[in-house]
């Protein structure tokens, strides 16, 4: 982790010319850039000294951990994160381009069931990127990913039961279908629905 | 929690300036309406969700009335009206009253104060949602000028896309509550999370929270789902879409899964509050500590868990699988293991305490018998091959009311007298609070047990006439609804004229530890003038607290 | 935690009287201590509202899973009536203003005002983007009857479809034959219309519908955070906001990656 944030900062260093296309806010930037650089936990210091909206933000008191200032780079110490590197971003927006292009391409290579698993894969392959990257869980407090992670397993939970009971009970509807065929059985499922639901009114198509 | 250090001149003049009183903080309508105080919000829930009560409550006893006889009783009251009336007395009952009643209400009210915070972590969000719960309540009323469902509180497919009443609205009324309850659930679990006070760890944590905080659970992972039921019920029932509907290819049986896997955990952010109340009422009046704090605290939890596992014991007549009932049917017993302990905890407490029947006691006690019977006829109704023998009688119907009525309403009037000093700083006449809960128990068995027996006998529910050996148990019921329905009346009678007194609460009449009992009855509009650092558990010091005539509450035991 | 007196919110109190504990900063609300305080009940906050939109989402994908596993033949049948390419544009559109509103935390956070608003305008853009693909897509269905339960009436028969041609060469030959031979009915025969067929399509314009409604939500959400970001407010202690709008925005990406394969990509 720690290995990482180093790459990262230097990148943003590296970066920081590139955003200077703003005319006003362009110094500011650059400022925060570096101070993000040094540590993430320290935005507050930066604001006290160079910030020119300083009454609006003002004013900032020491948060409790500062003590931890230059001590390499817990992610956990500013309880506000930091700020991603746009290269970072940017690689990940590319990775998920990726995986689009490759979803789409093994649809023409048949693997029979394969197909949905791979697809299902790719897509959470993609789904975890988002989360971890884009949606900062990475770094953010394990209650935030507990709580995301919850909802996961309950719609699991949710679809799977209830698939579960679907799946048992299916040969009922099959036999019954079968006991009782509809009046043309290779006529299309409207015209038969429309027969046995005269309650139903149709709705306007458009 | 810090015990009030307060002396007895400053208890007696709790009320130096305005900002002293939420009440008198700000003037004016548009000052209730668009408030953000979680006290106000509290308040207006509370009045709004007592509105709702009445009329459901009139819809029972119309129902009740109708059963007088075994053919039609009421001449204004037709077979589909009476569809009409059972279908509106549940849908206002369960959305508009049970799920909003103490959590909403109550909750909006304690939380903050349990905590120690000056409010909810999002009072606009928490506004929203009692705005959001207006609106659901005006769509339900209007489906009833529209002419009303008469699906039952359930909406089962194909009825419910098929009947020609005004489904829709109904439909769309609960879907609002359902976000209504949603908003509020996810508020108090940030509240919970991030604005406790200094030194209260999870397990300082009043009862009563760690019950909102299960229900709250309960809220933000099963509610979800019932609103997209409802909305594919809305879109089905309008433009046939066939997912629910079986004449178009859909599965009506899907629809009751989606249902009860949101209404079965349901019922607990209807009972588990309950249990959050009856929590901290016991201690209080038994002048004893709670007695296993951590194993009430997280039954509660457990509770919300295993809720959501259990859902199939709803349909094992629907057509559902034998594999899926026999899973369902089992954990439906383990529920029965965290409820118990938490009913063994409540008798645990009391015994050789000081009991002390107040009113807010009685309800307790009464909760804890009622809430008893209605728990273990549970058991008998999780047990498939007897269910299959009362399903859709009567019993289920005691059942049901044992838990609802007896459990969530008994606890909830509890909750309503023990904080009606803190919420409105008056003292109700405690003569006449106790005939009125003694009143409510009586008339409640009155109403529900015969129609156990009723049940036991094939008295199938939701039947407009019945066989004419049902008559006299029939008439024991509505006689018990009639009773209960006066001692309602009483019980708002006397709560209303206590308003009308001059302020004369004292900041603790009960001689309660949590924090709320620490400021002034009314609180002042940012609940402490400090925030209190909190130093030990809920439910201890008692020993420290000590009646003061004068004062006519408990305050510190002075050093002498 | 606990609080020290501001009088700047002192005013109406008694000056003999405790003033009421208000801590110091214009943009934390009342009741919270600090900006992290703030920052951190709103993020576990909008986390929860996820878990709400996840399970909100949980129905109509078990409605699809049911369907889809007891029903496989029409799905198998009714997809080749999606456009992929089409789907696989919405798809990256949504992916890059993903992009576009992680990066526009960081810029809202550094206080890069006209980066940020830049970021803001192109993934509103991008939402636009990927609606007026939706519409495309929406109008051509209506126009074939494509629809959901009754109105479903398809203007032509999946092998008319060129997906289906250049994926099944073989069996679109046999059902050339059985054209020629005793037209659409005998082809129909070769390649019968599943039944229910409809349920697909009231799938499809169900998930992708409801999809569509929070992209509108976003549009929404967005134009307040550029109005907020143009009023100059964010910084590195206060850029909550956009923070949670964009967790919303990657919450609505995050369906949408689910649903590209689920619903067009079926073999």
């Amino acid at each position: 982790m720690a290995d990482k944030d180093d790459d990262t900062t230097e990148e943003e260093e590296t970066e920081s010319s590139e955003e200077e296309t703003e005319e006003s806010s362009s110094e500011e930037a650059d400022t925060s850039d570096d101070d993000d650089s040094e540590d993430e936990g320290s935005d507050d210091g930066d604001t006290q000294e160079d910030d020119p909206e300083k009454e609006f933000f003002e004013p900032a008191p020491a948060p409790a951990d500062h003590e931890h200032e230059h001590e390499g780079h817990d992610d956990h110490d500013n309880p506000m994160g930091h700020a991603l590197p746009v290269k970072m971003l940017g690689g990940v927006l590319g990775l998920l381009l990726v995986l689009t292009v490759v979803t789409v391409a093994v649809t023409y290579v048949d693997l029979g069931v394969l197909n949905l698993a791979v697809a299902l894969l790719i897509a959470t392959v993609k789904a975890g990127l988002v989360v971890t990257v884009f949606m900062h869980l990475k770094w953010d407090k394990v209650l935030n990913t507990f709580a995301f992670v919850s909802s996961v397993l309950f719609a699991i939970l949710f679809v799977s039961l209830a698939m579960t009971d679907r799946s048992e009970y299916q040969k009922d509807i099959d036999s019954y279908i079968e006991d009782n065929p509809p009046a043309e059985p290779a006529a299309p499922a409207p015209a038969a629905a429309s027969a046995a639901a005269p309650a139903a009114p149709a709705p306007s198509a458009h | 929690m810090a015990a009030p250090t307060t002396t007895a001149d400053q208890v007696l003049d709790p009320h130096p300036t305005k900002e002293d009183n939420y009440f008198t903080a700000e003037k004016g309508v548009l000052s209730w309406i668009f408030t953000l105080d979680h006290k106000r919000i509290g308040v207006m829930y509370l009045c709004s969700v007592m509105t709702m009560f009445a009329l459901g409550g009139l819809f029972a006893l119309l129902v009740r009335i109708e059963h007088w006889t075994a053919g039609p009783t009421l001449d204004f009251v037709t077979p589909d009206m009476y569809n009409q009336f059972f279908t509106l007395h549940g849908a206002i009952m369960v959305f508009l009253v049970i799920i909003p009643g103490i959590p909403a209400a109550l909750g909006n009210f304690v939380l903050p104060l349990h905590l120690g915070a000056k409010d909810v972590a999002f009072p606009k969000l928490n506004l929203m949602s009692y705005h959001m719960w207006l609106l659901g309540a005006a769509f339900l009323v209007l489906s009833m000028v529209l002419g009303a469902a008469d699906t039952g509180w359930t909406f089962y497919t194909p009825y419910s896309t098929t009947t020609t009443t005004a489904v829709i609205p109904a439909l769309f009324g609960a879907f609002i509550l359902g976000f209504s309850s949603i908003f509020t659930g996810l508020n108090f679990m940030t509240t919970i999370h991030k604005m406790r006070a200094p030194g209260q760890s999870w397990f300082r944590l009043p009862l009563f929270l760690w019950a909102i905080y299960a229900t709250a659970l309960i809220q933000v992972l099963a509610t979800p789902v019932l609103g997209i039921t409802l909305l594919m019920l809305i879109v089905e029932r309008g433009l046939h879409i066939g997912i629910f509907d079986p004449a178009l290819g859909g599965d009506p049986v899907l629809m009751q899964h989606f249902f009860w896997f949101y209404s079965h955990p349901a019922v607990y952010i209807m009972v588990v509050p309950a249990f959050g109340v009856v929590s901290e009422i016991i201690p209080v009046f038994s002048r004893k500590r709670m007695f296993g704090y951590k194993f009430i605290a997280l039954s509660s939890v457990a509770i919300a868990g295993l809720g959501f596992l259990v859902w199939g014991h709803h349909m094992f007549t629907s057509g559902q699988s034998v594999v899926a009932s026999t899973i369902f049917s089992s954990i439906t017993f383990l529920i029965a293991i965290p409820t118990a302990i938490k009913t063994f905890n409540w008798v645990g407490t009391m015994y050789k305490g000081r009991i002390h029947l107040d009113t807010p006691m009685l309800y307790a006690l009464a909760f804890l018998w009622v809430f008893t019977i209605g728990g273990v006829t549970g058991i008998f109704l999780a047990v498939m091959n007897v269910d299959i023998h009362l399903h859709d009688t009567y019993f289920v119907v005691a059942h049901f009311h044992y838990v609802m009525m007896g459990g969530a309403i008994t606890a909830f009037f509890g909750g309503l007298h023990y904080w009606w000093p803190k919420m409105f700083g008056r003292m109700y006449n405690e003569k006449q609070g106790r005939i009125g809960s003694i009143g409510v128990f009586l008339g409640l068995n009155l109403t529900f047990f015969p129609q156990f027996i009723m049940g036991t006998r094939g008295m199938p529910r939701r039947y407009y006439n019945y066989l004419d050996e049902f008559q006299d148990l029939h008439r024991l019921s509505t006689i018990g609804a009639l009773l209960m329905g006066v001692s309602f009346l009483f019980t708002a009678y006397y709560l209303i004229a206590s308003l009308r007194k001059k302020h004369d609460a004292p900041m603790n009449p009960w001689g309660a530890t949590t924090l709320e009992w620490t400021t002034t009855s009314p609180p002042p509009y940012y609940n402490f003038h400090k925030t209190p650092p909190v130093t030990q558990g809920p439910y201890d010091g008692y020993e420290k607290l000590w009646y003061d005539e004068k004062v006519g509450g408990y305050i510190e035991k002075k050093k002498d | 935690m606990s609080q020290t007196t501001a009088d700047a919110h002192g005013d109406g109190h008694d000056d003999d009287h405790d003033h009421y504990p208000v801590n110091e900063y214009p943009y934390v609300a009342h009741h919270f201590d600090s900006p992290e305080h703030q920052f951190e009940a709103g993020k576990f906050g909008i986390w929860l509202f996820l878990v709400t939109e996840v399970l909100f989402f949980s129905g109509l994908f078990c409605a699809y899973a049911i369907y889809r596993a007891m029903r496989p033949e029409v799905f198998e049948y009714a997809h080749y009536y999606l456009d992929k390419n089409l789907g696989a544009l919405n798809t990256i559109v949504l992916l890059v203003s993903s992009f576009t509103a992680a990066w526009a935390v960081r810029a809202a956070r550094l206080r890069q005002k006209n980066l940020l608003m830049l970021l803001i305008v192109i993934t509103i853009g991008c939402a636009f983007t990927f609606m007026g693909v939706k519409y495309f897509e929406y109008s051509h269905k209506f126009h074939d009857q494509l629809l959901w339960g009754l109105n479903f009436n398809p203007a032509h028969p999946a092998w008319e479809l060129p997906s289906f041609q250049a994926k099944h060469p073989e069996l679109y030959a046999k059902i050339q034959e059985a054209l020629a031979a005793g037209g659409p009915e005998a082809a129909a025969k070769v390649m019968p219309q599943p039944a229910n067929t409809h349920v697909f399509f009231s799938i499809y314009f169900f998930m992708t519908g409801l999809h569509g409604v929070h992209v509108i939500g976003g549009i929404v959400v967005w134009i307040w955070m550029l109005i907020k970001a143009a009023k100059n407010q964010f910084g590195p202690k206060y850029f909550g906001p956009i923070d949670f709008a964009a967790l919303y925005w990657h919450l609505v990406d995050l369906v949408w990656i689910y649903l590209f394969p689920l619903l067009y990509l079926i073999s």
